[in-house]
């Protein structure tokens, strides 16, 4: 399958900043690639570039084989959907949808025809003689979906497209935007900071840390083997627990021993210090002590507790040590309670402490315990 | 901590409001007033007549406009001078501020800077530049002199109110009408005059009463009788010795008549334009 966008060694400074270091990028014909990270990471920069709206420094841009980096907005054959709606306020939902037709002189026939279609698949009706200023959030970006669609473009540009909308909107319109994407099969690409838009959305999710692409892959992929502890501590809700340790024997030892700490055996390697070890809240597992002394392993203290409805977040310490239990919502622990933890050890992802990369051959070693055995202590 | 304000003080903070706004009210609405008065007084009566014996000398108007000269052709030549500045102190000027806001190019603060430098620059200082520069294109005694410097955008202060307004449309807009396939002009044509209205209106008033009213550029430039425009006729009124004050307040009513109404009808318009330019950005 050819690439649809192929973007290599992309440089972008503005301001004198350097907002983008040398990305390179690929979206296959019909995928739809996520541009996922913080605020201030560039991916909004990136899909400006994209678009047109920002003059890299250096590096290239194709669209469909067509090179279109010197090549005004207009002239790439891309539609965007920005996050703001950018509806033009003086015209109907109907000439917001002709807009870019009549810009780019489609006959009068196919204009309408096209205009029915948008209308149609994203139930449009009845609108089309309102403002803007008469619709909804939800409206609005239907609207700017059905603008973005009648163009039929080589490539689809989403700018964070759904952060204006309420929880509940957000939900539906993700889900309309994920039928959309498989009925057409369009190509896009697709800015998000939320990382349900982007596991759910995305064919393949590229993160973004300070300008520079840090791992590129299925959303899956990316959510079992983070790249780095940067990515293990974006994508994934609550963020993985990062804890500074060793490995010792196959164990890996967490916290320090004067202040208390974990060991997990079973965790597999050579010996090395200065590892940070990544433990997902849903992986750890937390019982209440029955009484005093009760539970097997170190005993850690419920510090903190969430009810999300869903499930229970709690925050245990045990000395300095700080871990982030996601909990069934059936469990009911109050600050103080103690409890031992479990942790399989094939869940414990293991990065270089200096470097933040994920050290390889480290995930999901076979564990020499029983899976549900639980951590024993080292201090 | 929040203090309840009595009922009272707030009645009485509410009637010096308008005991102000009133009084605020007479005093522009007087001028009009004493100016109508006047206009149906008796020739020769004018601001010194106590009384009127009841009756209104309405031939007044008539009287005036008759001696006013070639009124239709007076009329004519002052509307399509004012026309002329108003259409294109809007486009010149939309067309600038919109560079200014929204399109990026190198130096463009500097002009900014130049543009707010030439607001604080008097008109009478550039008058005898500009009479010369004229004189040397023989254009002098045509209306050229008194519509080019609007056409081609020569008011700073409504570039800098158009950059302000175009300043609080959002960048979006531009951006997704350049992936629409707009061009910069055909952005500031489709997207940014229709909803610069209020702005538009602000600047067309602003620009026609100006024009409508000017006595200043019409007798400078303006030297053959035939080439008068209203302001210049009602100058004809005042003479050293028998001024015909009634007459004159008559033609005045007349030459003002199309100010106030312009302002009447596009008042709220004028009013949202003035506020968005107040606002801070």
């Amino acid at each position: 399958m050819g690439h649809a966008l192929q973007i290599e060694g992309l440089t972008v400074e503005l301001g004198g900043r350097r907002v983008l270091e040398d990305v390179t990028l690929s979206a296959a014909e019909g995928e739809m690639l996520v541009l996922l990270g913080p605020s201030g990471c560039g991916k909004s920069t990136l899909l400006r570039a994209v678009a047109g709206l920002v003059q890299p420094r250096s590096g290239t841009i194709q669209i469909g084989g067509r090179r279109v980096d010197d090549l005004d907005p207009g002239e790439r054959d891309v539609a965007m959907v920005f996050q703001s709606y950018a509806l033009y306020p003086h015209l109907s939902v109907r000439g917001n949808l002709e807009f870019p037709l009549r810009r780019t002189r489609v006959p009068a026939e196919e204009r309408t025809a096209r205009v029915a279609e948008a209308v149609r698949m994203l139930a449009l009706e009845g609108l089309l003689e309102r403002k803007p200023a008469q619709l909804s959030g939800g409206q609005m970006q239907r609207v700017a979906l059905g603008r973005a669609l009648v163009r039929r473009p080589r490539l689809f540009l989403f700018d964070e497209p759904l952060s204006n909308l309420d929880a509940r909107l957000r939900a539906e319109l993700r889900a309309e935007i994920a039928a959309l994407h498989a009925r057409l099969g369009v190509t896009a690409l697709y800015v998000t900071h939320d990382q349900a838009e982007a596991m759910t959305l995305g064919t393949r999710i590229a993160v973004l840390e300070s300008g520079r692409v840090v791992q590129v892959g299925a959303p899956l992929d990316v959510f079992r083997e983070p790249a780095t502890t940067f990515v293990a501590g974006f994508v994934g809700s609550p963020a993985m627990n990062l804890l500074p340790g060793r490995v010792r024997g196959g164990t890996l030892e967490l916290g320090t021993p004067s202040a208390g700490g974990l060991a997990i055996t079973g965790v597999g390697g050579p010996d090395r210090d200065g590892i940070v070890a990544g433990i997902r809240p849903h992986d750890v597992a937390w019982v209440r002590a029955s009484g005093p002394g009760g539970g097997v392993g170190p005993t850690l203290v419920v510090a903190r507790v969430e009810h999300l409805g869903t499930e229970c977040l709690v925050d245990l310490e045990l000395g300095a040590l700080r871990l982030r239990a996601a909990l069934p919502p059936s469990a009911t622990p109050r600050p103080g309670d103690p409890g031992p933890v479990r942790i399989r050890p094939e869940t414990v992802h293991l990065f270089d402490g200096a470097t933040g990369r994920r050290l390889v051959g480290a995930k999901r070693v076979p564990s020499e315990t029983p899976a549900n055995r639980p951590p024993t202590p080292h201090s | 901590m929040s203090v309840a304000i009595p009922s009272g003080v707030r009645v009485e903070h509410g009637a010096a409001r308008a005991a102000l706004a009133l009084l605020a009210a007479a005093a522009f609405v007087a001028p009009l007033a004493m100016m109508l008065w006047v206009s149906v007084q008796p020739p020769g009566s004018g601001l010194s007549r106590s009384d009127t014996g009841g009756e209104l000398a309405f031939q007044n108007y008539a009287h005036a406009l008759e001696r006013m000269g070639d009124f239709p052709n007076l009329v004519a030549r002052t509307t399509l001078i004012t026309a002329i500045c108003v259409v294109g102190q809007c486009l010149t000027c939309s067309l600038a501020g919109y560079a200014l806001a929204r399109v990026p190019f190198r130096g463009r603060s500097f002009v900014f800077a130049l543009v707010i430098a030439a607001m604080l620059v008097p008109d009478q200082v550039a008058a005898i530049p500009r009479f010369l520069l004229f004189r040397s294109l023989g254009l002098v005694d045509t209306i050229l002199p008194l519509v080019l410097p609007a056409v081609l955008g020569g008011a700073p202060l409504f570039v800098f109110l158009f950059r302000q307004y175009f300043l609080t449309l959002g960048e979006d807009l531009v951006e997704a009408a350049r992936l629409d396939g707009c061009g910069h002009i055909q952005i500031w044509w489709r997207v940014m005059l229709p909803l610069a209205k209020p702005m538009l209106a602000t600047v067309a008033i602003f620009t026609f009463l100006a024009t409508w009213n000017d006595f200043w550029a019409p007798l400078v430039y303006l030297v053959s009788p035939e080439n008068r425009t209203l302001t210049l006729a009602l100058a004809g009124f005042q003479r050293t010795y028998d001024t015909a004050v009634e007459w004159l307040m008559a033609a005045s009513a007349v030459v003002a008549a199309p100010c106030i109404l312009v302002y009447f009808l596009a008042q709220r318009l004028f009013l949202r334009g003035v506020q968005v330019a107040a606002s801070k950005r």
